[in-house]
């Protein structure tokens, strides 16, 4: 997976999403890997730390300058936060700051918020950001995911949380061309302080955490450095199966209040669940649907294809394409490998904390 | 044949009629029987040799053995089993609207497993508008999909006598020797139904009940709503399970209104149908 204008080593790294990009899984195994980045001068905060900053989510309100006041406490306190993460780090300030959150670009959930423009606040979220910390070389990496597949998410996230009503009355501008990847690249890029924008299409990502977070990592610099044995031991996370979702349209609207709709969240996923590698298990639209997105973005993502990924086939952002089997038998073979790993791993691990003077 | 001064008490069912609860009962009291010299052979045992009355009627003669093995425990004069399957399914779609159609049939073979023995059967039943509801909800809790009026649809409402079990029953042991148990009287609690209970399989079995049973919750009208909703949505039956054990815990009848799954005219209607017989049956447990 390569993209565009990779240079320099930067000073800030920020990891933007989009949502359902691998997001989760990233930002475990960074924090597995934070005391090796220390010792390569890299300081890593992630989203759970962000969110203890004021009014992160209220972003719109900060990004809009309805409220200087908000926006200049919420810039004290991320440079404060940034200097404490540099502080852990033998390199003190000369540290690399990588940051990792979808809020980055100014809303997490995926949804409403993106009727008209995919990440309407991104510019003026980065550009807080980045007149908070003043970095001298700012890298934004933006994994991003096929318009199908976003709205699938979304869609699956309202179901989820009480609304299962179809598609086509959540979505009306589902077939509208709203979600231009390259639009949100340029905006991006547009953003004072931003030296580069690298791009990774979430299809084609490398299977296996370790070989994903290797390829975020040559986006931040040690990518050849540091032990990921940990990292290949990680479990990915789990997900709503399109069964979650068909169960679950059946019984959200018999719900009343928001804990009964948490509350069942968190069965459905561990009942209904399936790791979220599992891409074909999370499938809830049909290949008519999926089609008719996908033949609405065919222009924009050629054009974005085309600048930031040359060379890739078409059938990664143009349609369904049936899957060889031989690809699919790979893929198998390659999960089933990655699963013999992580329980390597994870035995590794148990074994290691038994050695005497380990508690 | 040998015959054995050990008596035999078989309780045979119906379902829904606090089953569950004195089986519970029985294998954690097993202690006290033994010093009223009576043993209990637990309800997965009884599974294992009687299914639904099939494995019973292939093989009636492990479940004979396994009678013998226990009634020749030294100091053993009275032997009790519980499985509410031994009657069979209460409804069958070939079983011609009747309830419990091979009950008849499995109860003569039950009879030929107890040769040899002083027999005593007992049954438990509730009035037949109670049992139809509680076993509607029960069949939702396992998985079903269907409305009350369609699952009623298998039912014939004219021949939900529970007289037939009890002729069969008395074929087998003598009419003296059936017992009837009322499930009405859970209205007790559940300590007082259990004492009740158990006098009525033997009166040696005096005990004074203190049983705190986690409570066998039903659905409420909201979690059958989900339950009907949800079921035919679901893959496997482990899943159907973690859903049957998620709705009894977040929605049953403790936390939510209780599912009125039968219109009130019909309710009357089986009352006014089955009264004098439900109460001239259940004197005989008095």
């Amino acid at each position: 997976m390569s993209g565009r204008r990779q240079a320099a080593p930067a000073d800030l790294v920020l990891h933007v999403g989009l949502p359902f990009a691998g997001g989760d899984v990233l930002r475990r195994a960074l924090a597995l890997l934070r005391p090796q980045l220390r010792e390569h001068g890299i300081a890593y905060i992630d989203h759970a730390e962000l969110a203890g900053l004021p009014n992160l989510a209220g972003w719109r309100a900060v990004g809009d300058g309805h409220d200087p006041k908000l926006a200049a406490r919420f810039g004290q306190d991320l440079g404060a936060l940034v200097r404490g993460a540099r502080a852990q780090c033998a390199a003190g300030e000369r540290a690399t700051v990588v940051i990792s959150s979808e809020w980055l670009l100014g809303a997490a959930p995926l949804g409403i918020a993106d009727e008209s423009m995919l990440r309407p606040d991104a510019a003026a979220a980065l550009g807080q950001v980045l007149a908070a910390l003043e970095p001298r070389r700012a890298r934004i990496v933006l994994y991003t995911r096929r318009q199908d597949r976003l709205l699938e998410h979304a869609y699956i996230r309202r179901v989820m949380g009480g609304h299962p009503q179809p598609p086509r009355t959540q979505f009306p501008f589902r077939l509208r061309p709203v979600l231009d990847l390259g639009d949100l690249v340029r905006r991006i890029a547009a953003v004072p302080g931003v030296a580069d924008v690298v791009v990774k299409p979430f299809e084609l990502r490398p299977d296996g955490v370790a070989a994903f977070v290797t390829d975020f990592l040559h986006s931040v610099g040690p990518a050849g450095l540091l032990d990921l044995s940990e990292v290949s031991a990680l479990e990915p996370g789990r997900i709503y199966s399109a069964e979650a979702v068909r169960v679950s349209q059946a019984v959200v609207g018999h719900m009343d209040t928001h804990d009964e709709r948490i509350r069942w969240r968190a069965f459905a996923v561990k009942t209904f669940g399936v790791p979220n590698d599992d891409e074909e298990q999370t499938r809830v639209f049909s290949d008519s649907v999926r089609l008719s997105i996908l033949g609405a973005y065919r222009q924009l993502n050629r054009d974005f294809f085309g600048e930031y990924v040359p060379g890739v086939p078409r059938s990664t952002y143009d349609g369904v394409a049936p899957e060889p089997t031989a690809v699919r038998l790979g893929r198998s073979v390659r999960r089933a490998v990655g699963t013999a790993r992580r329980a390597v791993g994870t035995a590794r691990r148990r074994l290691l904390a038994l050695r005497p003077g380990r508690r | 044949v040998v015959a054995s001064a050990c008596e035999i008490v078989v309780h045979v069912g119906t379902h829904k009629t606090g089953t569950t609860l004195l089986q519970r009962y029985l294998t954690k009291h097993a202690h006290e029987l033994a010093e009223r010299d009576a043993r209990y052979v637990e309800r997965e045992e009884m599974a294992q040799m009687v299914g639904w009355g099939n494995r019973l009627r292939a093989d009636p003669q492990a479940l004979r053995q396994r009678f013998d093995d226990v009634a020749a425990v030294p100091g053993t004069s009275l032997v009790v089993a519980s499985h509410e399957d031994l009657i069979g399914h209460p409804f069958r779609s070939d079983g011609d609207g009747l309830l419990y159609p091979s009950a008849a049939e499995n109860i003569a073979t039950l009879g030929q497993a107890l040769d040899g023995h002083p027999v005593r059967l007992v049954l438990s039943i509730r009035p037949q508008d109670g049992f139809l509801e509680s076993y509607y909800l029960q069949s939702v809790h396992e998985g079903g999909h269907k409305s009350f009026e369609r699952w009623l649809q298998q039912v014939d409402l004219d021949r939900l006598s529970y007289r037939p079990l009890v002729e069969a029953l008395a074929t087998v042991c003598g009419a003296e020797n059936v017992r009837i148990v009322d499930f009405g009287r859970i209205k007790q609690g559940a300590e007082g139904f259990l004492e009740y209970f158990l006098r009525t399989i033997d009166p040696r079995l005096d005990m004074s009940v203190e049983y705190h049973a986690s409570h066998n919750r039903s659905l409420s009208a909201k979690g059958l709503q989900m339950a009907l909703a949800a079921n035919a949505r679901i893959s496997t039956p482990e899943k159907r399970r973690a859903m049957r054990f998620y709705l009894q815990k977040h929605y049953s009848n403790a936390d939510y209104p209780r599912a009125e799954v039968m219109p009130a005219e019909l309710k009357q209607q089986l009352r006014k149908r089955y009264q004098d017989e439900y109460e001239q049956l259940t004197g005989l447990g008095e």
